[in-house]
Order: C-alpha cells, then sequence, then structure tokens
C-alpha cells in the first residue's frame, strides 16, 4: 500500500493558505494587513530613531516625504515610532494569549478527563477567576507594579484573566467528545489515553485552540490601550496604548495634529478587525462541520 | 368505486441540492423527473432508504424550498377549493395561510414545531388566531379544546411545557396541533420512526382516526414498509432520486414489480419465519453522479443492456400500478 | 467459578443520579440483571426492550465502559468489574469487542476508516509491523465482503452505511474475540442491506464460534437471527427463553403487548384491537411492585406492593406473579 494522498505538509499548508485567501474576502483582508504589520515591525530595526528618546526631529510637523506621518509635540516621527508600537502590541498579544492558551487547555484537558474532585477544584478555581472584576483588579496591579511594568509582565498579568474563558470550554468539549461512539471504538481498538487525547479529540479541539488564542491577542491589545489611556501602562514604551495616551496628554486633537492622534487609533481598528477575519476564517477552516463538508464536496 | 378525485399532482418534478465550498461545485440530484398523482381522502405512503430523496420530495411539496435546495424544473400542482394551482406560484404569506389550514406537516422531531418555552394551550391558540377569523380568545379554547377530547388525549396537556410530556405524548400533542384547523393534506416526515413500538402503535392509530374523521389526505413517508402495510392505502416507492413503483399497498406486499421493490418486500423479517432472507447486492449509488440508463442497473439481477443504456418510463402496466422497469414492463406483457 | 460459562452476569444493578448530587433523584436504570452464556456453544443472544428499558446500559456495564453499582460480571470465570492492570484490561479488550448502533458516529468523521482497523492490529500485538497489519486488516475486511482496496484512504461519509457498519464489524473481529455486542447495529442501515448483516452474524456464529449479545428493539430482527432472548422493562428482564418459545408464544403481559404492537409486514393482517397508552411514563421508575402494573391487565394487588421474582416455566424465566403459582401455570 503506498500512502498515494498523504501531501507535503508544507505545500499542503500553501495550498490552503491559498484556497483561504482565494475564497474568504475577510480573510484575505486581514491576512494581508496582519503581514503588513508585520513587515512594519520589522522595519522598526531600521529606525533612524531611538523610540524611548524625545526631541529627536522638529515638532508638529505634519505628514510629509521625510516624514511620511509627521512628528509628534514631542519630537518623534510618528511613522518610526508606529513600526515600534505594532511590535511591542503584538508582543504583549502574543505574551498573554500563550501564557493563557497553555494554562486553559491544561486545565480545561485536566478537568474534562480526570473528573471527579480535579474537575471540581479546578473549575472552581476557574469559575473564581471568571467572576472576578478584571478591570478594577488590573488598574490596582498596573498601578502598583508600575515601576516594573514592561510588556511581558503586562501579558503576564493579563493573562491571569484570560485563561479561565478557554479553559471552560474546553473541558465541556472535551466531556462531549468522550461520550462520542467514536471514543469507543478507538478504545476497543487499543488505544490507550494519550493517543485518544491527541490523535481523536485534538483534530475538534484545535479549531477552538487557535480562534482562541486570536481572540485573546484582540483582546489583550484592547485591555492594554484601555489601561494606557488611564495612564497605567508601560508609559515610555511605544504601544498603540500609550501612544494615544500621549496624543491625549498633549490635547494633539485639539491642536489639529490629527496624525498624533488618528494613526494609533485606525491602526487599532484596522488590527481588532483583520485579527477578527483572520480568527473567524480559520474557525471556520478548522471546523470538524464545514471540514467534513469540504471533504465532502471534493468527493 | 368511487370516482377518485386528485388533490395533488406532480410533473416531472426535479429539485437539486447545489452546494459551492471552497471552489467546488456539486449538484446532489436529490429528485428527479417524479410524477404521480395523489388522490383525496386517501393514505398515501412514501418509502425508500435514506438518501432516496424521500424528504426532498417532501419539503418540495410542502413549499419549504431553500437553498442549497433549489427546484430545477417540473411542478406540483394542488387542487384548492376546486382550483388548480402550482405550488410554485405561491408567495410567502399564501404559503403561510395554507400551512396549518389547508396542509399540515408532523416531522420526526416533534420538537421541531413545538416552542419548547410555551404552554400547549398557547401555541394551540396562536395557530387557531392566526388562522381563523375567532371573535375572542374563549372561541378559540373551545376550538382546541374540543379537537383535544376528540382525539383522546388528556386535557392536562393543553396546560403542560412540551417537556413535561413523554415522547410519544409529545408527538401524539403535534399530531393534534398539525390538525386543529381540519387540513384537507396532511404530511408525515417519519412522524413514528423514533417512536417505541407500543407509542407507535398509539401514533398509529390517531392518524388513522384522524384521517377517517376528516376525511381527508394523509402523505406518509417513512421507511419502515411494515408501518406502511399498517396504514397506508398506496405506496410510492423511491430509489436514487426516482419514483419506481407506485401502487396500492397490498399489490406492493403482494406483487411488486420492480426488482428493488421485490427485495425490499422479501428482505422484511417476520416473527414465525426463519426462511434465510437476502439484501439487495451492492450500495446506494452517489446521487452526484448517479448510474446512467436506470438507476438500479448496477445492483439488479436481471439488468439487460438496455437498462444500461436508457432510463424506463414510469408505466401504468395495471390499473394504477405504475412501475419504471424495462424488465418488468416486458415481464408484464408476456405473462399476458 | 465455573469455567464452562463463558459469561454469567450477576445481580447486576446500575442506579443513576439524576439533578444533583445531594437533592437529584435515583434512577434505577439495571435491576438485578441475571445471565449467563456458556462456553463452546456459540449462541447469538437478544436483549431487547423499549427506549429507557436498561438494555443499552446492561451492555455498556459488560463492555466495561459503564461501571456497575453493584454485582458481577464473570467472563471466562474472571470477575471483570474488577480487573486489574493493563494486561488483564487488554486481555479482556480482546476477547470482548464492540459494535455501535451508528457506524458513522462509531468511526472518527474526520478520520479515514482504515486507521482503526490498523490500530486494533498493531496495538493487541497482533500483527508486528505495518506489512503485516495490512494483510490481516485486509483479510478481516474480506470476511465481511469488503477489502482493503475498497475502503484504503476513505473517510466513513465516502462509504455506505452498511459498508461501514460491516468495516466497524470487521475491525471487531481482528482480535479474534469470543464475544461481540452489537448495540442496535442494523438499526441505521438501510433496509436493503439489513439482512446480510445480520446474516453474516449468523456465519459468525457457525463458522467462526463467536457469541454475539445483540441488544436491539426490533423484535422482527431479533427472531431471524438469534437464539435466545431477554426481553427488558424498566431495568428488568421480565422475560428470558429461547427466542422460538418467547416470541411466538409470550407469557409475561408486557411481552404479549410489544408483541401484539409490532406492525406486521403484511396488508392482511392489520391490527383490528385497539390499545390504550400510558399518559405519564416516568413514574413508572418509582412505582413499587412490578413496574408493569400500571399497564397491565392481568394486575392483582399484590403487583403493585411486592417486587416479582423470577418464575421458571416452560423453559424459560418469567419475572410475573401470573405463573409464580405452579396451579396457574399449568392451567395456562
Amino acid at each position: 500500500m503506498s500512502e498515494k494522498r498523504r501531501e507535503n505538509p508544507i505545500k499542503a499548508f500553501f495550498v490552503i493558505l491559498k484556497d483561504m485567501i482565494k475564497y474568504n474576502k475577510g480573510f484575505a483582508f486581514g491576512f494581508i494587513f496582519l503581514v503588513i504589520a508585520l513587515g512594519l515591525t520589522l522595519m522598526s530595526i531600521f529606525s533612524p530613531y531611538n523610540p524611548k528618546s524625545w526631541n529627536v526631529v522638529p515638532k508638529d510637523l505634519p505628514p510629509s516625504f521625510k516624514h511620511p506621518l509627521g512628528t509628534n509635540s514631542v519630537g518623534q516621527d510618528v511613522f518610526w515610532l508606529l513600526t515600534f508600537a505594532i511590535g511591542n502590541s503584538f508582543l504583549l498579544g502574543c505574551v498573554t494569549a500563550i501564557i493563557a492558551s497553555i494554562v486553559g487547555t491544561i486545565v480545561g484537558l485536566i478537568a474534562g478527563y480526570k473528573g471527579g474532585i480535579a474537575d471540581r477544584i479546578l473549575m472552581s478555581l476557574n469559575d473564581t477567576f471568571i467572576v472576578l472584576p478584571s478591570l478594577p483588579i488590573l488598574i490596582f496591579l498596573a498601578f502598583s507594579l508600575r515601576e516594573n511594568l514592561n510588556m511581558v509582565t503586562m501579558g503576564m498579568i493579563l493573562s491571569i484573566f484570560s485563561w479561565p474563558w478557554g479553559g471552560r470550554q474546553i473541558r465541556a468539549m472535551v466531556l462531549s467528545l468522550r461520550e462520542r461512539e467514536f471514543t469507543y471504538t478507538a478504545d476497543s481498538s487499543g488505544m490507550g489515553t494519550f493517543s485518544i487525547v491527541f490523535k481523536e479529540h485534538f483534530p475538534f479541539i484545535i479549531p477552538w485552540i487557535m480562534a482562541n488564542f486570536i481572540n485573546t491577542i484582540l483582546w489583550s491589545i484592547g485591555m492594554e490601550v484601555t489601561l494606557a489611556v488611564f495612564g497605567l501602562s508601560s508609559l515610555e514604551t511605544p504601544t498603540i496604548g500609550t501612544m494615544i495616551y500621549w496624543s491625549t496628554q498633549y490635547q494633539a486633537l485639539f491642536r489639529g495634529i490629527w496624525w498624533w492622534v488618528l494613526t494609533p487609533v485606525i491602526l487599532a481598528i484596522l488590527l481588532f478587525v483583520s485579527l477578527f477575519f483572520v480568527s473567524s476564517g480559520i474557525t471556520e477552516f478548522l471546523d470538524p462541520r464545514t471540514r467534513l463538508q469540504r471533504i465532502k464536496a471534493r468527493g | 368505486m368511487e370516482e377518485r378525485r386528485t388533490i395533488l399532482r406532480t410533473k416531472n418534478l426535479k429539485a437539486y441540492y447545489s452546494f459551492k465550498a471552497f471552489g467546488i461545485d456539486r449538484n446532489i440530484k436529490a429528485l428527479d423527473d417524479v410524477t404521480f398523482d395523489i388522490y383525496e381522502k386517501e393514505i398515501f405512503g412514501i418509502a425508500g432508504e435514506s438518501g432516496c430523496g424521500k424528504s426532498t420530495l417532501m419539503k418540495v411539496l410542502y413549499g419549504l424550498i431553500k437553498s442549497p435546495l433549489r427546484h430545477i424544473g417540473g411542478d406540483a400542482i394542488y387542487k384548492i377549493n376546486g382550483n388548480e394551482r402550482s405550488i410554485f406560484s405561491f408567495d410567502k404569506e399564501t404559503l403561510r395561510k395554507l400551512r396549518w389550514s389547508f396542509m399540515s406537516y408532523i416531522p420526526q422531531g416533534s420538537m421541531n414545531i413545538l416552542n419548547p418555552t410555551v404552554r400547549i394551550k398557547k401555541q394551540f391558540l396562536n395557530i387557531i388566531k392566526a388562522h381563523k377569523d375567532v371573535v375572542n380568545v374563549d372561541e378559540a379554547e373551545d376550538i382546541a379544546v374540543e379537537h383535544i377530547k376528540s382525539l383522546g388525549l388528556p386535557l392536562e396537556v393543553l396546560r403542560s411545557y412540551p417537556h413535561q410530556l413523554s415522547g410519544g405524548m409529545r408527538q401524539r400533542v403535534t399530531i393534534a396541533l398539525a390538525t386543529v384547523l381540519k387540513p384537507r393534506i396532511i404530511f408525515g416526515d417519519e412522524p413514528t420512526t423514533a417512536l417505541d413500538v407500543v407509542v407507535q402503535r398509539g401514533v398509529i392509530q390517531l392518524l388513522k382516526d384522524i384521517q377517517k374523521e376528516l376525511n381527508n389526505t394523509v402523505i406518509m413517508v417513512t421507511h419502515d414498509m411494515a408501518v406502511h402495510a399498517e396504514l397506508t392505502d398506496r405506496i410510492g416507492i423511491m430509489y436514487a432520486g426516482k419514483m419506481v413503483e407506485i401502487a396500492s399497498t397490498r399489490e406492493i406486499f403482494k406483487e411488486p414489480l420492480h426488482p428493488y421493490t421485490q427485495y425490499l418486500i422479501n428482505s422484511l423479517p417476520k416473527i414465525g419465519d426463519k426462511s434465510e432472507k437476502v439484501s439487495v447486492p451492492g450500495a446506494p449509488p452517489s446521487l452526484a453522479n448517479p448510474p446512467s440508463g436506470c438507476r438500479f442497473h448496477p445492483r439488479c439481477p436481471y439488468a439487460k443492456q438496455i437498462c444500461k443504456e436508457q432510463e424506463p418510463t414510469f408505466e401504468e402496466l395495471k390499473p394504477g400500478h405504475f412501475v419504471a422497469c424495462f424488465i418488468a414492463t416486458k415481464r408484464g406483457v408476456e405473462n399476458g | 467459578m465455573d469455567k464452562n460459562k463463558l459469561i454469567e452476569v450477576k445481580d447486576l444493578n446500575k442506579t443513576f443520579i439524576i439533578g444533583g448530587r445531594f437533592f437529584g433523584s435515583k434512577l434505577v436504570a439495571v435491576n438485578k440483571a441475571n445471565l449467563v452464556m456458556q462456553q463452546g456453544k456459540p449462541e447469538i443472544f437478544t436483549l431487547a426492550g423499549e427506549s429507557g428499558s436498561g438494555k443499552t446500559t446492561l451492555a455498556r456495564m459488560i463492555l466495561g465502559i459503564i461501571e456497575p453499582t453493584s454485582g458481577h460480571i464473570y467472563y471466562k470465570g474472571k470477575d471483570v468489574t474488577r480487573l486489574r492492570g493493563k494486561k488483564e484490561r487488554e486481555w479482556f479488550k480482546k476477547e470482548v469487542q464492540p459494535i455501535f448502533q451508528n457506524p458513522f458516529e462509531a468511526f472518527n468523521p474526520l478520520k479515514r476508516v482504515e486507521t482503526y482497523l490498523f490500530e486494533t492490529a498493531l496495538n493487541f500485538g497482533i500483527a508486528k509491523n505495518k506489512n503485516e497489519a495490512s494483510d490481516i486488516v485486509d483479510e478481516a475486511l474480506k470476511s465481511v465482503g469488503l477489502s482493503l482496496s475498497e475502503v484504503y484512504q476513505r473517510y466513513p461519509h465516502e462509504l455506505s452505511g452498511g459498508q461501514v457498519q460491516r468495516t466497524c464489524i470487521a475491525r471487531a473481529l481482528i482480535t479474534r474475540p469470543s464475544l461481540l455486542i452489537a448495540d442496535e447495529p442494523v438499526s441505521m442501515v438501510d433496509a436493503s442491506l439489513r439482512m446480510s448483516i445480520l446474516n453474516f452474524f449468523h456465519k459468525l456464529k457457525t463458522d467462526y464460534g463467536v457469541s454475539i449479545i445483540y441488544i436491539t428493539h426490533d423484535l422482527a430482527t431479533a427472531y431471524y437471527v438469534s437464539d435466545r432472548i431477554a426481553i427488558m422493562y424498566r431495568g428488568y428482564i421480565v422475560e428470558l427463553g429461547p427466542i422460538e418459545k418467547v416470541l411466538t408464544n409470550p407469557l409475561h403481559p408486557y411481552t404479549q403487548l410489544l408483541l401484539d404492537s409490532i406492525p406486521k409486514p403484511d396488508p392482511d393482517r392489520r391490527w383490528n384491537k385497539r390499545i390504550k397508552l400510558a399518559d405519564i411514563e416516568v413514574k413508572e421508575y418509582m412505582a413499587l411492585g412490578c413496574k408493569f402494573a400500571n399497564r397491565c391487565k392481568y394486575a392483582t394487588e399484590r403487583c403493585f406492593k411486592e417486587e416479582p421474582y423470577d418464575v421458571e416455566i416452560d423453559g424459560r424465566k418469567v419475572k410475573c406473579f401470573l405463573y409464580s403459582d405452579k396451579e396457574v401455570s399449568t392451567t395456562l
């Protein structure tokens, strides 16, 4: 028997990517914007200015050939500042999402498969974090840690409040997957718990983890903006949130320096929309039901 | 024999499911060239395996066509108060009015019709008020109570929520709801399938009673041949999107003409009969890419060359007995 | 324990708690079930009953998927409710294999069907490598009238219900089990293919010496294929005996009602009597005494108060007071 239908996974990935860009307009938009955003982040390496120093360029210049997005009131180039801001916001989102996904997935899997006492302890912990009012606590934490805040510590703090959602979802999925008949078939086929979890159940769980991952990035970037507006972020680090903070501090909007305010705001909106489209595109693609339909359509 | 008047005629009815997903187009020919008449005051059964198109037929006849199901061709004509009207000529509002009052639908799972958050009584009143010019609530309530009583169901059900009733009672309430406005046609889509045998018997009994009392037409779709034997007057056998045989229930069971029907009838297990039964060889075809000629030919033990090349026409071989099969029609001729 | 018994189910109980841990109510799904199948005398044993009768719960307890509340299951003399260690469990899984109701649910819809057959062959050490496994898998598939090339690299939905169900059976046969537990194996299979599967069960019994516990609500197929039958009602086995006797001359009033309610595939033999349906069904679980008493036309006061016990009569066991009195039974 030859493995005739096993494709090269890297090639398959690009085929799928091409298909999705071709048939899902939202995904195409989101994907292209994220690629551009990533490109901007990489460009920050070539930045002629240090993002933390002030007064390196003339103040309050409108967009021009030399300064594509103008300069701000503290003497920074908005375009180069932006390249750092995207990178830092991404870093924050990814730190939060990685920690939250790992913790949430592990907790969900253990609670779902072990059941009994473990389930009850983990889920009451989970529920406690869900009912805790996150914003006041975050404000308090950010306030008390102000000196030591950077993107990594901030991400860690935010992840405290985002893991329980994923954890609950995964537990619920495991509970229903465990009762499916194919799980019993796998068990009678002599597959151990470990291979049942990874070979049988993961294809159903992974789309959720991925969607949840992107949603957590979204939530965490949004949360940072909220905290930054209160002045509770790492203010010397350029992020989408701190850019908005400084521009409002200097009343940029009233003084007509619109390029300073609008840049981070539009970027935030575009980023949110793109992440949302990409996440729903991936979920739709990986969702077992549409996957089945697609397999069926190929005949 | 009294003159039989048709209430529903279908002519070359075609409906396909079309799928478009990630650049792949596919047409599932769920219903292909189906022609038959249904008479007033009869119980007409439609039998066939899963995926033979019987549920699609029901959807088309009840005006429930929505994407991905598409009407491709042919017609289904109802006789409503003496006027012949095509189901495809109705707008949404007319269809809404016709449903419940002229025709009603009993699905397999009663929860599709019953609203779980509303008491049964309220659901009866809503339907009565939506279709009848009743002066007040009391009048509508009287109609509901009278109907429940006449079907021999306990009056307490009116006060209950759907989930408080057992599965069998829920199905009987659904039937009561579907018949409260005395419709001329009742469609049943596997209405007894998920029920236990004792309850199933009660539901069949109820359907029979209602048909006798309202003197209307029941179109009953089920894969269970025994239910057909118990309930129906005539049966249409469907295979792979086509109607292959229509005859009186007795003739279908005693003298089936189509080879597929013969297999279906002969393979039915019976208590007290241990003789060996055989299945139809092969597997049902894909409706996306059905076989040429007669769609049954790859599984048919009598298949000849012509069966592969041409589609058999649906012919009336004996009075009231239609069949689409080259072998049967020829054999019929030989036997006289 | 008696080594001659293939399987012995002894006083098996399963109680589910519905609702909360403290305020929930109890539901006795299986109540003191007893049954024995002999070794070296393969048979097809039917567990029949309506939904909620406990037939699936009983079958799943035998399979080890559900843990019994009390009672024992002895398989080849070993108490399998108390299996210890990987080795013992693996032995039992090899010996007793399941076949499920919905063939499309029994295989992961996202995986190609043959993976389970290969897993079975490799995990139980029946094949040492992939090449050996594919021979074994092919042989198993051939025994059910398929071949590896027919199902290779196919997803469940690409095959017909009958084909998938036969693949399920082929998978179960790879371990060469002595007992198959088939839960409604043909109820989701099209009528035109149903008999081929039942005929295959018969062949398994006669040619391969495999015993089968066939769980169904369809008494006509049970009659066609099996040797003995147990009728279950609300957790109790109410009648147990040879199929011919139970289904052509039922003794328990419930069996009689059940048989009478089956629609017969013969338009000349329609029902002429009417039946009355129970309006409320859940309460019977709570009822003292015989659970069927409410619906039974022979019910006496005793039936409502006392739980009936098994009476051996005419080669079968019947749980009904009608036959507890020898004199009554002889006149019947």
